[in-house]
């Protein structure tokens, strides 16, 4: 049995147990179908959980996270979604295309991407989301509320 | 007779400007995404799955079937040139192809993989005109408890199939089957799960969550990893092109690999990476020079290309016209399907004909589209191949955001899209099957409206869903679909240990 099975087990059981919960403010004619899944899932599960205890028997306990993270930069990774939520909130502040070019150089910038590169980059990504989505597309890409 | 008209009239429709423009257009992004390791078919045709609403079903489904072949091609640039091949689907033909750039033989490996892949995807058409109305014709029979037990086949052979463990793989699609629950109740018109929101009222947006699982979730696994600058491709001066005699000599394997590519596609589970291997094993079990083998064959190069294009037709056959896309590329098209409002089965044949056959010629000239690009632009590919992570990490999150945006000009579609690829990036990390969970989310409502009007019809008695020869068939596929891990993973084994002996 392996580390991460218990999170696996743990977590799909927890899921079932949320939509069960959820199940029960339906009416009963709607809970049928959900139910029956649940029931799928949790007995997919369970099967799961007993092939691992005999797992467990056999070969033991593992710890396989650091395989499964083996190279994890914590930093980088980390900073990564920190921006791609940064870009989230000033997207709704600043618009998309303020966001989107401020997003772009602060994330190259700290990758350590040429500076030559970031501008290429900004420049086509910029002229390409206008041509597709603002020009042939019509999307009425989000202005902010600083400037709306 | 009727058939052969749609078929003209659709290369009519294809070959129209517009069309022209797009299969161009699509087959190079195809290429160039394929040829970026670690960019993959089916996160390609999800990013882009946005640009195509506002184009008609047809070019629509054109563009997504030029990024799809695009991209098995493009695997094979960066396979023979920087022996990392794009997609797995090259994995086989950087072993013969990189030989052949070492030897100073870059562009004729490049030319053979070219040559070999525009053979296997336009041999492929072939078998898609033939078979996909015969297939179309048995789905017409198909009532509700059939549809029932058709997508629960096809989440079985999915789940089965594409994961280590078949349960994990299994779970993975009943998670799918119970998201896709989550909007309005289709019988009793009740909110179900929707967290107070109106936005899902409809249920999860299909695109979010294939943008999510599949584009998302890749930028999270690039950036977790260390950011390395990718060799450089080999420089290489020798000519494009084949002789006579070297097309003489690839020709029989072209067609054994296009034979095994197309059955490998239309059986569902399999898929392109495998096809490449089976395609350069049979090429070297019949070369009358197999002391190549190893030291880069043309051969190798062409017996894998020529397979995992042939996939591309094969596989479309029981997407289009039974609903089971057989790999996680095929699922993502088939939302790109049902996104432009039409439901795979009978009806592509019948009331859609005229768009399904346009989508036909459409791929067939994407091939020649591919070879024109992958022999002109491989110096150019080779260059972008070498494209750090660190600018496509932002690039391809922009692309996500926007994309997810413009679906219906909301937030709410963007932060499913985020929730999505944190799943996508958990499904990756634990072995769960992403493609599995996106095809629980586009069967679901299928199975469950099957499910429930047969239900209806028999005031409640199950035994409907057993009534008819097809159901029993259906059944013995999903019993078939549950113990095909075991014979796939003998295959697997069987041909690994080939290859180690040779």
């Amino acid at each position: 049995m392996k580390k991460s099975d218990i999170g696996i087990i743990a977590i799909m059981y927890g899921i079932c147990a949320f939509f069960f919960f959820m199940t029960v403010e339906l009416p009963e004619e709607a809970q049928t179908y959900p139910r029956c899944l649940l029931a799928g899932l949790c007995v997919l599960n369970t099967l799961y959980m007993l092939r691992c205890l005999l797992r467990l028997r056999r070969e033991g306990f593992s710890n396989d996270l650091p395989q499964i993270f083996s190279g994890f930069m914590h930093s980088q990774f980390f900073l990564v979604v920190l921006c791609c939520i940064g870009y989230m909130l000033l997207m709704y502040a600043a618009g998309f295309y303020v966001a989107s070019i401020v997003y772009l150089t602060g994330v190259m910038l700290l990758l350590h991407v040429p500076r030559l590169h970031i501008l290429l980059t900004v420049g086509v990504l910029a002229l390409l989301i206008y041509a597709v989505f603002t020009l042939f597309l019509k999307v009425p890409l989000p202005v902010g509320v600083l400037f709306s | 007779m009727e058939t052969l008209t749609l078929m003209g009239m659709g290369f009519v429709h294809a070959l129209s400007p517009v069309n022209l423009f797009a299969m161009f257009a699509s087959t190079a992004v195809g290429v160039t995404i394929g040829c970026l390791p670690g960019l993959s078919a089916a996160m390609g045709v999800a990013l882009l799955l946005p640009v195509t609403f506002g184009m008609d079903p047809a070019t629509g489904l054109i563009v997504l079937g030029g990024i799809y072949c695009g991209a098995i091609f493009g695997g094979s640039i960066s396979a023979i040139l920087i022996h990392t091949p794009g997609t797995p689907a090259s994995a086989a033909t950087a072993i013969e192809g990189y030989q052949l750039t070492l030897r100073g033989q870059a562009a004729k490996a490049l030319t053979t993989a070219c040559f070999a892949s525009f053979c296997g995807g336009l041999l492929s058409c072939i078998s898609l005109y033939f078979f996909s109305p015969l297939l179309a014709q048995l789905a017409m029979k198909f009532k509700s408890p059939e549809y029932f037990w058709l997508s629960l086949f096809g989440l079985t052979i999915i789940a089965g199939v594409s994961s280590k463990s078949m349960l994990k793989g299994l779970m993975s699609g009943v998670l799918g089957l119970l998201l896709s629950t989550i909007g309005m109740d289709p019988m009793e018109g009740v909110p179900r799960f929707m967290f107070g929101q109106a936005a899902l009222y409809n249920g999860i947006d299909t695109t979010c969550a294939l943008i999510g699982l599949f584009s998302m979730s890749q930028i999270l696994i690039l950036a977790e990893k260390k950011i390395v600058q990718r060799p450089r491709a080999a420089e290489f001066k020798d000519a494009f092109g084949l002789s006579g005699k070297e097309i003489r000599r690839i020709s029989p394997t072209i067609l054994r690999s296009w034979v095994i590519g197309n059955i490998v596609g239309i059986l569902p589970g399999a898929g392109a990476s495998i096809a490449c291997f089976m395609g350069y094993n049979e090429a070297r079990r019949f070369s009358k020079h197999k002391e190549e083998f190893g030291k880069g064959s043309i051969e190798g190069v062409a017996g894998s290309e020529a397979a995992n294009n042939a996939v591309t037709g094969g596989s479309l056959i029981p997407t289009l016209t039974l609903g089971i896309p057989g790999e996680s590329v095929t699922a993502v098209l088939m939302g790109g399907l049902i996104i432009h409002g039409l439901q795979p089965g009978p009806a592509l044949f019948t009331t859609y004909a005229g768009m399904t056959y346009t989508f036909f010629a459409g791929f067939v000239i994407v091939q020649f589209f591919m070879l024109g690009i992958g022999i002109l632009g491989c110096r150019g590919f080779a260059t972008i191949a070498r494209l750090s992570d660190a600018i496509l990490i932002p690039s391809i999150f922009l692309l996500c955001v926007v994309g997810s945006y413009a679906i219906h000009n909301n937030y709410t579609e963007v932060i499913i899209m985020m929730i999505f690829g944190v799943i996508g990036y958990l499904a990756r990390k634990f072995d769960l099957n992403a493609a599995a969970i996106v095809l629980g989310l586009i069967l679901g409502p299928i199975g469950e409206k099957g499910l429930r009007r047969a239900l209806m019809l028999s005031d409640g008695d199950p035994s409907i869903l057993f009534s008819t020869p097809i159901c029993w068939a259906l059944i013995a596929l999903c019993v078939l679909g549950v113990l095909s891990p075991m014979l796939m993973g003998r295959m697997e084994k069987k041909m690994a240990a080939q290859h180690e002996n040779c």
